[in-house]
């Protein structure tokens, strides 16, 4: 049990790293470049175009624009 | 992203450990962790992550509403389930499956009120989320961008793979390691398994009501999901998020019913013990020298190293044509997407290339050899009369100060 305990801590560890890590994927980049616009004051499908429904984007542009609530205001 | 990641394997373990068994839902866990699809796309910064973790909430709120037969169980399974489908639409085939068999329960129990229940948490949070963009005025352009666009986009991919390539081997960026590594004898072993598993534990607890109605929805949206995988034209790793946790699900809970069924069987039991740990420990080996390796399989520092050369030569506040990351708009298709690939029917509503150059607050493009080939001869003359290219990026374009 122990053993076993140990090898997924590392597993998960391991994990971790890679998603940590592998951080230049294209889809991704477009994701942060949303966000970005977001927190710029951009809003979404009036000032860019976007295929993707809009709750994820303002998650992670809150903390750097929480006053305007990341252009969707 | 590792948070929302981490919460959802966390409430992964919860619902499994709720349904079938603690060991099950280790086993869940860990096939999760040694699934190469979910350790590529589960963590990464897209909505996918955010729908499943959501989706996630809302079965473990079925499951509880399903035991405690609570009002607000019901409508808060109906709200998160909702939620999902609002934050990515590749949940609806699941959402579609969940809703209909949740009313067949709830007929067939006589308990048509509580499904109300559930289906004004659905009502209630698309109300709200429609409500909201409709306030704001962003309401129609979404509905045909998300709804009609995202078709057009789909049907406009050049060359696109089958099933996305992605079970191919020799895959270092999605394997982490070359040839055929045990991560990619996982990736396809995986559905086998779980289809082993789907038909051994709808027999096994088919007299058990909430675990065989639980077993039986997860069929219905991996199947719904697949059948909806294979109506697009090409489809990427994140959209196997939406049907491998399904088949990580049925995976642990065949593991955990052969090890539960030779328990009587001492000999047996030890030796298929052993087996498991040995086969433990040989995947776990291989996957963490895969997932140490990954990140190294794509030239990353070459991007970030020309992206950081540009941020340097281009000021903050100063728009680029067609679009540079983490700068001013200059038009409004953000940065990630090839506009030649993009569709005509969605490019002609936005101003053209030229209409865009003639800006002269445009001072920077950045253009390559191959997209230069896709832009009318006007807007090619247009930048060779008024633009220069920058001596240190021959893909960057300078305006002539005039």
């Amino acid at each position: 049990m122990v053993v076993s305990a140990v090898i997924g801590v590392i597993l998960t560890l391991s994990v971790f790293y890679s998603g940590y890590q592998y951080t230049y994927w294209g889809d991704e980049v477009m994701h942060v470049h949303m966000v970005y616009l977001l927190s710029s004051g951009y809003t979404i499908f009036k000032d860019f175009f976007s295929i993707h429904a809009p709750l994820f984007f303002p998650l992670p542009a809150l903390p750097w624009n929480p006053s305007g609530l990341c252009g969707y205001l | 992203m590792i948070v929302l990641y981490s919460i959802r394997l966390g409430l992964g373990w919860l619902l499994v450990s709720k349904v079938f068994s603690k060991t099950a839902a280790w086993m869940f866990v860990v096939i999760m962790l040694l699934d190469p699809f979910a350790t590529f796309s589960g963590m990464q910064i897209r909505p996918d992550n955010l729908m499943t973790l959501v989706f996630t909430a809302a079965l473990l709120f079925v499951i509880a509403a399903l035991i405690k037969q609570s009002p607000w169980t019901w409508f808060f399974s109906g709200f998160f389930i909702g939620l999902s489908a609002l934050i990515s639409l590749k949940i609806a085939p699941s959402v579609g499956v969940l809703l209909s068999m949740l009313f067949v329960y709830c007929l067939i129990k006589k308990n048509i009120r509580h499904y109300g229940f559930c289906a004004v948490g659905t009502v209630v949070s698309a109300a709200v989320f429609c409500l909201f963009f409709f306030i704001q005025g962003s309401f129609f352009p979404m509905l045909q961008q998300v709804l009609a666009d995202s078709g057009a986009m789909q049907s406009s991919l050049w060359n696109p793979p089958p099933f996305g390539f992605f079970y191919w081997p020799y895959n270092t960026v999605m394997y982490g390691l070359g040839g055929k590594p045990v991560t990619w004898y996982i990736a396809i072993l995986l559905p086998v398994g779980a289809l082993t598993g789907a038909l051994y534990s709808s027999m096994r607890w088919r007299h058990s009501k909430i675990k065989l109605f639980f077993i039986l929805v997860c069929i219905g949206m991996a199947g719904a999901q697949y059948l909806f995988l294979f109506t697009l034209r090409s489809f990427f790793v994140q959209y196997y998020l939406t049907v491998n946790w399904i088949c990580a699900l049925f995976a642990a809970v065949f593991i955990d019913a052969v090890t539960h069924s030779v328990k009587k069987y001492k000999a047996a039991a030890m030796i298929l013990h052993l087996f498991l740990f040995f086969l433990f420990v040989l995947v776990s080996y291989y996957s963490v020298a895969a997932n140490i390796s990954r990140p190294k399989a794509y030239p990353a520092a070459y991007d970030e190293a020309i992206m950081r050369k540009r941020w340097a030569i281009v000021p903050s506040d100063a728009a680029v044509y067609p679009v540079l990351l983490f700068r001013p708009l200059s038009q409004p298709i953000p940065y990630g997407y090839f506009i030649p690939e993009v569709p005509p029917l969605i490019r002609n509503r936005y101003p053209g290339s030229l209409e865009a150059l003639s800006h002269t607050s445009i001072r920077f493009l950045i253009l390559t050899e191959y997209h230069m080939r896709f832009l009318d001869p006007e807007t090619v003359s247009y930048i060779w009369a008024h633009f220069t290219r920058h001596p240190d990026d021959t893909d960057l374009w300078v305006r002539n100060t005039e």
